[in-house]
């Protein structure tokens, strides 16, 4: 963020500019509906531009963004979220494209997933926020408003609470292959509840 | 499969890559929110009226850290005097210097206060359902500020506002008014969105100026006013069990506070801390009266009054109780994986920044 020209429909532009995608992504993969994830990231922008002293100059700003992202999510899910207009048509073009190009998970993906799925919701979204959205620690320490030790003892808990889930599953019984590594084609988009209204 | 290779794995169960969402073409609906969301009124900036390429527009003040008091970090308190309050030196400097409005109308309250100097300061008041932000900048401002805010303007009065001449205008196509009067060697804007001009006009009319004591009296919760610390810090504590001997001094006369969340995590986490760390003397020299009270006293950490209000806004709490409830049902396992209370409690609840 350019702060030298100080004007707040610029940094408002530019921040939009910068994080729109990342943001997408991020409410994306952790919305069943599409849908959702439009009006999350509606409400996120509409936050910082009526909040635009609050947003943190220079990286911090993304990481604002996924903390507002995050309580507009929880609001969402207590079905508190409301139907931005702002959105239409965002929400209908992202439908449209997410229930067309998608690819059913592989096996791998659905093991994973499963053992997440069964972990406590903050140590699930740690291991997002570090894996998916490549945070380090510090970042998630700002996202989650906790001291970065505290992050990084609850990270570790994290980890090996999901390896534990993927011993259950019986992972490294049948694979060799524990690196994780899975062919770039498999990183498509899944089908979503959402896409069969 | 070290921590690496575990971070992969779940990197390869993420629904979707970034380099996909950016390769959606989506540039238009893109540009549609991003238009739609300035065009709503922000904190500072009007509404942008949709096209508006020739009209200028207002650009925001950003304050520059540097040289600037902020309300929050300069906030400092000398004790009482006689049934009154003593500020900091510093604090009255700047007070003095600003303009010091308050809305004197029932129901009004300042919500938020923040980023003041001598020169520059902004606060927000708010009866609830509707806002009145007040700004204020150097005088020699005032012209350009007025001469930009009337070419996007439908409306202009001519008004007094807390006996100054004011302008009074209203943002083309919106309800969204805004007074601006020179005020001593300040340039104050009011603004806000009101259902008509005369109620605009009307809390306008309700604004006074107030003395240094009543005026810093008037701060928000959220900024802390000065002297207040040691006052929150007790009522933080009023329904936290306190281990024998807990200090509570130095957590009283710290230095001013910028957050009440941040000040909750120093006070519940003091607390927090110190009853493990009584809990886990406990544990080894076989007490298990004194081990029990420690692990009664963190269960009670559910119901602090000082934790259910920062739930609200971070996950500090979930780490309290998650500790508590280690410590009573099961120590010294952690979620049924071989992570000890011992061992995670001072870095997770940051005992050792204290």
């Amino acid at each position: 963020m350019d702060e030298g020209e100080g004007h707040a429909e610029d940094r408002f532009r530019l921040l939009f500019g910068e994080n729109f995608a990342g943001l997408l992504a991020y409410a994306l993969r952790r919305v069943t509906d599409p849908a959702d994830a439009a009006d999350i990231v509606a409400e996120t922008f509409l936050v910082a531009w009526r909040r635009a002293e609050d947003v943190p100059a220079g990286g911090e700003a993304r990481l604002w963004l996924f903390g507002v992202a995050r309580r507009a999510m929880a609001n969402q899910r207590r079905g508190k979220l409301r139907r931005s207009n702002l959105a239409d048509r965002l929400r209908h073009e992202l439908t449209d494209l997410m229930c067309r190009d998608h690819a059913p998970a592989v096996e791998t993906t659905q093991v994973v997933r499963s053992a997440m799925a069964k972990l406590d919701p903050d140590d699930r979204e740690l291991l997002r926020l570090t894996s998916w959205e490549g945070l380090s620690p510090s970042e998630v320490a700002v996202v989650f408003r906790l001291p970065a030790g505290t992050v990084r003892s609850r990270l570790h808990r994290a980890r090996v609470r999901l390896r534990a889930q993927l011993e259950e599953a019986g992972w490294g019984d049948e694979r060799n292959d524990a690196s994780g590594h899975v062919p770039a084609d498999e990183h498509a988009l899944v089908q979503d509840p959402g896409c069969e209204r | 499969m070290n921590d690496e290779e575990l971070d992969v794995l779940v990197a390869s169960a993420s629904p979707i890559d970034e380099r996909d969402v950016v390769e959606l073409p989506l540039a238009g609906p893109e540009a549609d929110l991003l238009e739609a969301i300035m065009s709503s009124p922000s904190s500072h900036a009007p509404p942008t009226p949709v096209p508006s390429v020739h009209r200028r527009r207002w650009r925001l003040l950003v304050p520059v850290a540097a040289g600037l008091t902020l309300l929050a970090g300069f906030v400092g308190f000398q004790g009482t005097r006689d049934g009154g309050t003593a500020w900091a030196a510093e604090v009255v400097a700047v007070a003095e210097a600003a303009p010091r409005l308050l809305v004197d109308q029932p129901g009004w309250s300042v919500s938020r206060a923040d980023q003041f100097s001598v020169s520059d300061g902004e606060m927000t008041f708010t009866d609830g359902s509707r806002e009145l932000d007040v700004h204020w900048v150097p005088a020699d401002q005032h012209d350009d500020k007025v001469v930009d805010r009337a070419n996007s303007s439908d409306l202009r009065e001519d008004i007094s506002v807390v006996g100054r001449d004011a302008v009074l205008l209203r943002y083309e196509g919106t309800m969204d008014f805004v007074a601006l009067w020179r005020h001593g060697d300040h340039s104050v804007q009011a603004r806000g969105i009101f259902a008509t001009v005369e109620q605009f006009r009307d809390v306008l009319g309700s604004l006074i100026e107030v003395d240094v004591d009543t005026w810093l009296s008037a701060m928000p919760d959220s900024v802390v006013k000065p002297g207040s610390r040691a006052v929150a810090v007790d009522e933080m504590l009023v329904d936290v069990p306190l281990p024998d001997g807990f200090d509570r001094t130095a957590l009283r006369s710290g230095d001013a506070v910028q957050d009440r969340y941040q000040l909750g995590a120093m006070v519940a986490g003091s607390v927090a801390c110190r009853w493990i760390e009584v809990w886990i003397a406990a544990v080894d020299a076989g007490d298990v009266a004194a081990e029990e009270r420690a692990a009664d006293a963190m269960s009670t950490s559910h119901n602090w009054q000082v934790l259910l209000d920062m739930d609200k806004e971070g996950d500090y709490p979930e780490v309290v109780w998650e500790l508590a409830d280690a410590m009573a049902n099961d120590p010294p396992v952690l979620g049924g994986m071989p992570i000890t209370v011992r061992e995670s409690y001072s870095d997770s609840l940051g005992c050792n920044q204290r």
